[in-house]
């Protein structure tokens, strides 16, 4: 089979993989079905800090029973703060808000739900099945804001 | 290599879901075989893509260079990726020396079953004994449409011009693997090329 050029077998590669493993439908169908998840009223918290991407491979110490990732979103007037916790398969969050106020609202590929915040600006959300989540806030001057998608 | 990403992703910012629609179907061959090529389950590959056409959903109107938006894409899901792996690590203990957990997939094996074909399938057998890198970049060269190599390049975070020197080397490894493979009685294949 040496006599085959490079870009012959790159092609035969290619025929493979489309055969046993293309994207699923689903995942086109999803990727479609991003673009109605838009909201262009409301101003985007990114993700400024990811501890499992930021904080280098050895953020978590073995040895301990879960592991805890830290999420960080920031938009121009409001921060949030999740800690993210993995009990038996599902995550719990605990978050920590400011400039914000009022209720919170999870939006999962599921459906949504929503949690108050306390008067210091905690939040906490049990059993999150894994899966892309983002948060829906008010700022303080009434400005719709709504954090990045991140896969829990 | 298809419509201009810019016009595309201009008109997706204007609201045109057509032009969306464009866009998925160009780059998501790529973006799934580059979660694929980290040998990543098909529920977390489709963890990944989503979440990466989410974020360009969010970031529509803010893309710095809309010309390297498919560099973008192949940029962010490969960040996801990552953050995937990172978060399982602990089921994973094994690491190789990329850092990532050298997740044991008997998927291709499994696969290779469906194939016509035994060289296909040994093949495609001999995809998931590669070493990591070799696997990843071939596995991003096969998808469905090819990808430009500035694409590539964004994907494994390496040199453009390393590209070709290195696919060189991984399809011959690869064909070495596969001529290896015990299953493959095709005479002439497995002969002519035994030396």
């Amino acid at each position: 089979m040496n006599d085959d050029s490079d870009d012959t077998l790159i092609r035969r590669l290619r025929g493979i993989s489309d055969q046993v493993d293309p994207p699923p439908a689903t995942v086109l169908e999803a990727a479609r079905a991003a673009f109605l998840m838009r909201r262009i009223d409301a101003e985007l918290a990114e993700l400024v800090l990811d501890s499992a991407v930021d904080a280098g491979p050895v953020a978590v110490r073995a040895g301990e029973m879960d592991a805890v990732r830290m999420l960080s979103f920031e938009s121009g007037t409001v921060s949030v703060e999740v800690q993210v916790t993995d009990v038996d398969g599902a995550r719990s969050l605990l978050g920590l808000v400011s400039g914000a106020s009022g209720p919170v609202e999870m939006e999962t590929m599921a459906g949504r739900s929503f949690v108050q915040l306390d008067s210091l600006g905690r939040f906490s959300i049990a059993a999150v099945p894994p899966g892309t989540v983002r948060l829906h806030l008010t700022a303080d001057d009434g400005t719709p804001v709504t954090t990045s998608w991140v896969s829990l | 290599m298809g419509e201009d990403p810019s016009a595309l992703l201009a008109a997706a910012a204007a609201g045109d879901s057509s032009a969306w629609n464009i866009l998925v179907d160009q780059y998501t061959g790529l973006l799934w075989s580059i979660a694929r090529g980290y040998r990543m389950s098909t529920a977390d590959s489709a963890d990944a893509v989503q979440t990466t056409w989410l974020r360009l959903v969010e970031h529509l109107d803010r893309i710095e260079d809309p010309s390297r938006l498919p560099g973008w894409l192949a940029t962010t899901v490969r960040r996801e990726c990552l953050r995937l792996l990172r978060r399982g690590k602990r089921e994973q203990p094994a690491f190789d020396d990329d850092g990532l957990p050298d997740v044991v997939d008997d998927a291709p094996a499994l696969d290779a079953a469906l194939l016509d074909s035994e060289r296909d399938a040994a093949l495609w057998r001999a995809m998931s004994q590669m070493p990591e890198r070799c696997r990843r970049l071939l596995r991003v060269l096969m998808a469905s449409p090819p990808p430009a190599y500035a694409e590539v390049a964004a994907a494994l975070e390496m040199p453009i011009g390393s590209i070709g020197p290195t696919r060189q080397r991984c399809l011959e490894r690869l064909r070495d693997i596969a001529e290896a493979d015990g299953t493959l009685v095709d005479p002439a294949a497995g002969e002519g090329g035994g030396r």
